[in-house]
C-alpha cells in the first residue's frame, strides 16, 4: 500500500492511482461516502472537494473507488474522503457492494472513521436499510439528505430531527448541486468524531434467527423511521402516467380500450396499405410475369409453368402483403415501445384469471397473435408441467400474423369497406375461442391445476424510438419474408408438381388440365367434409391442406391453382374475382356465410407444421396430436355454426 | 402513514410476503393492504429478491435471457429462427412478473 507524506499531491480529475492511495497526511481522519446508486454521492464528493479526485481500482478488485481531500475550511481539520460504491445493503450481491463492505466491515487502517450515508429523501427506506446495518455496528454515521426537492415535488417532507431521534444518528439536508448544507456537514462530522464510538443497536427479541428474520427485523425498524420522520401531504399530485394507467388498466374500460387500439391498428392497416398492395398486385401479375413469359417462350412448358404460374403468381402474390405486414408489425411495436402492451397484458391477465387459467398463460397467448412458434417456446415461463400443456394447447388458437394475410384478402374481397371491422372480428373470436376452449379444458381435464402467485411490475411510458421500432419492425418482416422465400417456396414447388401429375386422363406430366391432376384429386377427396360450412369446392379444400405447412401458403396455392386455370382457359380473372366465384357456386349463394366460416376454420385449425413440431418439442407427441385433433373438430364444427347462422341473415 | 397493522406481528417483508402469497398483484395493492408507504413496499420488494425469496423474470417474450443461441427454435448462428424479435431491441419492454420462489413456498421462510 503507498502512503503519501506531506501534502497531497492533489491530481486532477481523470488521474488513475492504486484505489488505496491516500490523498491527505497519515492520521487524517477517513471519511467514507456510502450509499444507494443515485443519490447524489458522487456529486457530493465532487462538491467538497472540488472534483479533486484520484481515481482507481481498489487491489484485487475490478471496482472503482474515487478519493480525495476535502478540506472543509482552509485553516480547519481535512478530510481524506472516500466515494465508495454504490450499495444498498451490506449483505453484497455484486463486486461493489462487495468492496463496500470489506471498507467498511474490515478492520484496516483505510477503515473509515466515519460514514456519511447519503440518502435520497424521495426514497427514504430505500436508502436505510444500510443505515440499519451499519447502525448494527460500533460505526460512527452521519446521514446527509438529498434530493429534497424531488421528495417536496412528490409532497414528501423529511424532518431532520425527527429522523435522527428515531435512528440515533444525526441527519441533515443538503444539495450538493448547490452547495447548501456543506458546512452543516463538517461540523457535524467534527462532533461525531469528538465523541466515542456509538454502541451498536441491537436485534429485538424473536430476530437472531435466519437472514429473512434479520432483514424483517431491519425493515420494523427503518418503517418506524420513515414514519416518524416523514409527513406525506394529503393531496400528492397524480402523474399523467397514473391517470393514462387509470383509464386503460380499468376492470371495465381497461379491455374495451384495448380493443378500440387493437380496431384502429387494423383499420389503419387495411386502409393504408391497400393501395400499395394493389400496386405490388400489378407489378407481379403485369410486368413481371410478362418479363418472366417472354424470358422463358422457349423453355419447356412444365419450367414455364413452374416459374410463371407457381413462384410469381404464388410467391409473388404473397410478397404484395409485405406493406401490409410491415405497417401492422410497425404499429404494434410502437404499442409495444410505448409501454402500451405491457398495460394490455396485464388486462389479458386478469381475463385469463378470471377463467382459472394460470397468471402467466396471459404472456405466450400474447406472443401468439405475432406468431405461434416463439408463443409455445415461452410456455416455459410457466412453472408447472400441467400449466404448460394446457397454455401450449391454447395458443394455436391466438391469431397469428401469418392468418393476417388470408383475412385481409378475403375481407377485401367480399366486405371491401368493412374489410377492416372483419378482420377485427377474427381477432375478436380468436380471444373467444381462447376464453372458451380453455375454460373448457380448465373444467374438464385440468381441474385440479393450482395456481402461481405473482406480481406484475410495469414499464414506465415512454415515447417510441424511432431506432427501436424500425428495428423491431425489419426483424419481424424478415421473418416474413423468410416464410415467404422458404416454406412457401418449397410448397409452391411441391404444389406445383402435385398439379402437373394427372391422375385421370391420361394426358402426360405437365399437359393434363388442373380438374384431372393429383392435386385436384386429393382436395377433391377432402372437400365434401366442408360441405356443411359452405366452401366444399376443391380449390378451397386444397388451400386448406398447404395451410398445414404454412397460412401464408393458402393464398400462394390459390394464386397457383386459379392462375394454372387461367392459362388454361386463356383469361385473366383476378384472383379475388375467381375465389368469389367459386365460393358463390359452394355456398347456394351464401358467399357471405361461407367465406366467413373458412375465415373461422382458418383461424383455428392447426397453424403450421412448425407450431406442431414446437408443440411437440415443449409437450411431447401424444398432447401435440391432441391438440391438433381438437383443433381440427373445433373449426369444423365453428365453420359449420357460422354459416348455418349466416345463411339465415342472407 | 408508515404504521403496519397493529395485529399483525409480522414485519414489513413478511406482510409483503402473505400479501403475494395472497395473489395480490400490484405493488399499489400491497401498499393498501398492509398499511405500508409505497417506498416501504418498493424497498421490502428489492430485499426480498435481494434475499432470493422472489424472482424478476422479464415477461417481454418467450426468448430465453441467453439469446437465440440458447432456444430451440434458435439458428446455427444464435439468432432467431421463429419470427419472434428476439432479446434484443424493445425486448425489455414487457411486463416484470415477481414470483415466490420455492424456497419461500416450501414453508421455509412462511409468512
Amino acid at each position: 500500500m503507498t502512503q503519501l507524506a506531506g501534502r497531497p499531491q492533489a491530481p486532477g480529475p481523470s488521474c488513475h492511482a492504486d484505489g488505496t492511495t491516500r490523498v491527505a497526511p497519515a492520521g487524517t481522519p477517513i471519511v467514507a461516502l456510502a450509499g444507494t446508486p443515485n443519490v447524489g454521492k458522487s456529486t457530493l464528493f465532487n462538491a467538497l472537494t472540488g472534483a479533486r479526485r484520484t481515481m482507481g481500482n481498489w487491489p484485487g478488485t475490478t471496482v472503482e473507488v474515487g478519493r480525495g481531500l476535502w478540506r472543509p475550511e482552509p485553516s480547519g481539520t481535512a478530510y481524506d474522503l472516500v466515494d465508495l460504491p454504490g450499495a444498498y445493503s451490506l449483505d453484497a450481491t455484486s463486486p461493489d457492494e462487495e468492496l463496500t463492505r470489506d471498507l467498511i466491515v474490515t478492520p484496516s487502517d483505510q477503515r473509515p472513521d466515519i460514514v456519511v450515508l447519503v440518502a435520497d429523501a424521495a426514497h427514504l427506506s430505500r436508502s436505510l436499510y444500510l443505515l440499519a446495518e451499519l447502525r448494527e455496528r460500533e460505526q460512527r454515521v452521519v446521514v446527509a439528505l438529498t434530493m429534497t426537492d424531488v421528495a417536496a415535488r412528490r409532497g414528501i417532507t423529511v424532518d431532520p430531527r425527527r429522523l435522527s431521534a428515531a435512528t440515533g444518528v444525526p441527519v441533515l439536508a443538503l444539495d450538493p448541486r448547490a452547495r447548501t448544507g456543506l458546512a452543516t456537514l463538517a461540523h457535524a462530522i467534527a462532533d461525531v468524531l469528538a465523541h466515542p464510538h456509538p454502541a451498536a443497536r441491537t436485534f429485538g427479541p424473536g430476530h437472531a434467527g435466519d437472514s429473512l428474520d434479520q432483514a424483517d427485523e431491519r425493515f420494523a425498524w427503518l418503517d418506524a423511521a420513515v414514519d416518524a420522520a416523514v409527513d406525506r401531504h394529503a393531496q400528492v399530485r397524480r402523474t399523467w402516467s397514473d391517470r393514462v394507467d387509470a383509464l386503460v388498466m380499468h376492470r371495465v374500460l381497461g379491455p374495451v380500450v384495448f380493443l378500440a387500439v387493437m380496431w384502429l391498428v387494423f383499420q389503419v392497416t387495411t386502409t393504408v396499405a391497400a393501395p400499395l398492395q394493389d400496386v405490388l398486385d400489378r407489378l407481379f401479375s403485369g410486368p413481371v410475369t410478362e418479363v418472366a413469359n417472354s424470358v422463358l417462350a422457349q423453355a419447356p412448358t412444365l419450367v414455364r409453368g413452374l416459374v410463371v404460374d407457381g413462384l410469381i403468381a404464388g410467391v409473388g402474390m404473397l410478397l404484395t402483403f409485405v406493406p401490409l405486414m410491415a405497417l401492422m408489425f410497425l404499429l404494434l411495436a410502437l404499442l409495444e415501445d410505448s409501454g402500451y402492451m405491457a398495460r394490455a397484458a396485464v388486462v389479458a391477465d386478469r381475463t385469463m384469471r378470471a377463467m382459472g387459467l394460470p397468471g402467466r398463460a396471459f404472456l405466450p397467448l400474447i406472443v401468439g397473435f405475432g406468431c405461434n412458434v416463439p408463443a409455445i417456446a415461452a410456455t416455459r415461463v410457466l412453472s408447472g408441467a400441467r400449466q404448460r400443456v394446457l397454455t401450449a394447447l391454447l395458443v394455436p388458437f391466438t391469431s397469428c400474423s401469418a392468418r393476417l394475410t388470408v383475412y385481409v384478402m378475403l375481407a377485401t374481397t367480399f366486405f371491401q369497406d368493412w374489410a377492416g371491422t372483419v378482420v377485427f372480428g377474427m381477432y375478436l373470436l380468436s380471444i373467444l375461442l381462447v376464453i372458451v376452449v380453455g375454460f373448457g379444458l380448465r373444467r374438464t381435464l385440468w381441474r385440479t391445476m393450482g395456481s402461481e402467485p405473482l406480481l406484475l411490475d410495469l414499464p414506465a411510458y415512454q415515447r417510441p424510438t424511432v431506432r427501436v421500432m424500425s428495428a423491431v419492425t425489419w426483424v419481424r418482416l424478415q421473418g416474413f419474408l423468410r416464410t415467404a422465400g422458404g416454406v412457401v417456396v418449397a410448397t409452391v414447388c411441391i404444389v406445383w408438381l402435385l398439379q402437373a401429375v394427372p391422375v385421370r386422363g391420361g394426358a402426360a406430366i405437365g399437359e393434363a388440365r388442373i380438374e384431372d391432376s393429383a392435386y385436384a384429386a386429393v382436395s377433391g377427396a377432402v372437400a365434401p367434409v366442408f360441405g356443411p360450412a359452405g366452401f366444399a369446392q376443391w380449390q378451397t379444400a386444397g388451400a386448406l391442406v398447404t395451410g398445414f405447412v404454412a397460412k401464408e401458403a393458402v393464398i400462394s396455392s390459390w394464386a397457383q391453382t386459379y392462375a394454372v386455370s387461367d392459362a388454361e382457359q386463356g383469361a385473366g380473372t383476378p384472383l379475388g374475382e375467381a375465389i368469389r366465384t367459386d365460393f358463390v357456386a359452394s355456398s347456394d349463394g351464401h358467399a357471405g356465410a361461407a367465406v366467413l366460416a373458412f375465415m373461422a376454420f382458418l383461424l383455428a385449425y392447426t397453424p403450421c407444421v412448425a407450431t406442431l413440431a414446437a408443440q411437440r418439442r415443449e409437450i411431447g407427441w401424444r398432447w401435440a396430436l391432441f391438440g391438433m385433433g381438437m383443433q381440427l373438430a373445433v373449426a369444423w364444427v365453428l365453420a359449420v355454426v357460422v354459416f348455418q347462422i349466416g345463411k339465415l341473415f342472407g | 402513514m408508515t404504521s403496519s397493522p397493529a395485529s399483525s406481528d409480522a414485519g414489513p417483508l413478511r406482510q409483503v410476503l402473505g400479501c403475494l402469497g395472497g395473489g395480490v398483484r400490484d405493488r399499489r395493492e400491497v401498499a393498501v393492504r398492509t398499511g405500508l408507504a409505497p417506498d416501504v413496499v418498493d424497498s421490502a420488494i428489492e430485499t426480498l429478491t435481494r434475499l432470493g425469496l422472489l424472482t424478476a423474470t422479464p415477461l417481454g417474450s418467450g426468448c430465453p435471457d441467453q439469446g437465440c443461441g440458447s432456444c430451440g427454435s434458435g439458428r446455427a448462428d444464435a439468432t432467431a429462427g421463429c419470427g419472434a424479435p428476439g432479446p434484443g431491441p424493445g425486448a425489455n419492454r414487457g411486463p416484470v412478473a415477481l414470483t415466490l420462489t420455492s424456497r419461500h413456498r416450501s414453508g421455509r421462510a412462511g409468512a
